[in-house]
């Protein structure tokens, strides 16, 4: 009874551990496709650039 | 000629007017956002009216501001209606708009420069999210040791508030509903709290349980709540009051989940 | 001696409690050592009332925060800042948690009961924790924004940069 409930404290510490981590490693990796760009202005510019999905809806 | 001058002078007094009245409705919003008392709202606006020689009438409302400006004959009138940004409670923002009321008044400012301030102050980032988890962490183990835990509980409420506030920091970031947060993190903390019964490592695991959801607890709103019923205010009051109680009811949600997954019984 | 020690420690950890609590609001810095002394001094108020000189938890915690409040008063022109800055998270170490929990308890416990008996017991329980949970908190409100509203002069113009000539 307590192994199965120790278990379930690990598993639930574990998911949450992956989870913060799954979830850094996803906003790492789209802020560093980030691209510089000038624009018209000449001031400087920030977008997102996603590998799926090549719509002009994203940029700004 | 006379016409085309009163025309100008009537365009020129509505753009003014316009301007102080957008500046004075943000201002109030901005205040509200960041955790305010209303009578602190409502003193700094009568400051900054007086400066900007406008007659102001305010109504604060829960989540949002109408802010009517007449000129000093009561001839014209603007009115604008701003809503907060930001919900999280930010004293540092509540002292540099404190601030700012008082530079406008001393230093005359008109409100073009005080927008400019402004602006200035709402850019202003928040301390370093991984001092604000460290000192957390402390404070919720301190307050365990407060009420009489032993060491192992204090530890033990010290890594169930590190990994709780980390939850909280994370899903907030993502724009997660406040109160979705809160039974998340609660849910995660107390499931570490339990860890006193589990491995049996505490002599006061009650305790380490009991405190380790503390740092969910949102005691600011209850006292802004208390000074806004003291104010008048009972609007605002009542609804900072029901938010606090919302807050409440989902920390102590996650809490009986943690509780029920490890099968604690209730101390 | 050993009371000192107690109370100091009792100072000790309110302070740090304070501190914490105080950054999750955002205090600056300048205010945070106003944060850690007036909830060393609440606290500690509260503790040495309740122990040594037995008063109930209610008067104790109103007395204290009482204390907190009028205290905040005179530091605020001090660090430029208004007094709720440091009293509110200073007050945030004396909210009584464990009441609450056993109101909740009490609820949760009394609704899966069968007998009147067994319900009117966990009833009591749950009364009595929550009505002193909410009067404590109602208590601690009130001393804490009593002085504010007392001294309005100086609440509400203590963010003010005072030139000296």
């Amino acid at each position: 009874m307590t192994t199965h409930l120790i278990f379930t404290w690990f598993l639930v510490i574990g998911f949450v551990v992956i989870g913060i981590l799954a979830r850094c490693i996803v906003r790492f990796n789209k802020t560093t496709n980030h691209y510089r760009v000038v624009g018209f202005e000449g001031k400087e510019d920030f977008f997102e650039y996603d590998d799926d999905d090549n719509d002009d809806e994203n940029y700004k | 000629m006379r016409i085309t001058s009163d025309t100008e002078c009537a365009a020129l007094t509505h753009d003014l007017l316009k301007g102080k009245c957008r500046f004075i409705a943000n201002y109030a919003a901005a205040l509200l956002g960041c955790g305010a008392t209303c009578i602190r709202i409502e003193k700094n606006v009568k400051r900054i009216a007086e400066t900007f020689g406008v007659h102001v009438d305010m109504t604060l409302l829960p989540s949002h501001v109408i802010a009517v400006v007449w000129d000093m004959d009561y001839t014209h009138s603007y009115n604008c209606q701003s809503k907060p940004i930001g919900g999280a409670i930010d004293f540092s923002r509540n002292i540099a708009l404190s601030k700012l009321s008082w530079q406008i008044a001393e230093d005359k400012l008109n409100y073009v420069d005080a927008a400019g301030k402004f602006e200035q102050i709402l850019l202003k980032p928040r301390l370093n999210k991984w001092l604000v988890l460290t000192l957390t962490s402390i404070a919720n183990a301190s307050f365990c040791r407060l009420f009489g835990g032993d060491f192992n509980a204090v530890g033990i409420v010290l890594f169930a508030t590190l990994l709780g506030f980390l939850v909280k920091q994370v899903m907030l970031e993502d724009k997660i509903d406040v109160r979705i947060t809160t039974v998340a993190s609660a849910f995660v903390a107390s499931v570490i709290g339990a860890s006193g019964y589990l491995f049996g490592i505490s002599g006061t695991p009650e305790l380490a349980l009991g405190t380790s959801v503390l740092f969910l607890v949102p005691g600011i709103p209850y006292i802004n709540s208390g000074s806004d019923l003291f104010a008048g205010h009972y609007l605002c009051s009542m609804s900072r009051f029901i938010q606090a109680v919302i807050l409440t009811i989902c920390l102590s949600l996650g809490l009986c989940g943690g509780m029920l997954l490890m099968q604690m019984k209730f101390f | 001696m050993e009371i000192l020690f107690e109370i100091l420690q009792d100072m000790l950890f309110a302070a740090m409690a304070a501190i914490g609590f105080a950054s999750i609001s955002n205090t600056p810095f300048s205010a945070m050592k106003y944060c850690a002394l007036l909830g060393a001094v609440g606290h500690s108020m509260r503790f040495v009332m309740m122990t040594y000189l037995g008063v109930h938890i209610i008067i104790a915690a109103a007395i204290a925060a009482l204390a907190i409040g009028i205290l905040a008063i005179p530091f605020a022109p001090k660090a430029k800042c208004p007094p709720e800055t440091f009293s509110y998270p200073a007050l945030l170490p004396m909210i009584p948690g464990m009441y609450a929990y056993r109101a909740v308890q009490g609820l949760v416990m009394c609704l899966s009961s069968s007998e009147e008996s067994v319900f009117d017991h966990y009833f009591y329980l749950m009364n009595f924790n929550g009505l002193t949970c909410i009067i404590v908190v109602a208590g601690m409100v009130l001393g804490v924004t009593l002085p504010i509203f007392v001294f309005k002069h100086i609440s509400f113009s203590a963010t003010r940069e005072i030139i000296n000539d």
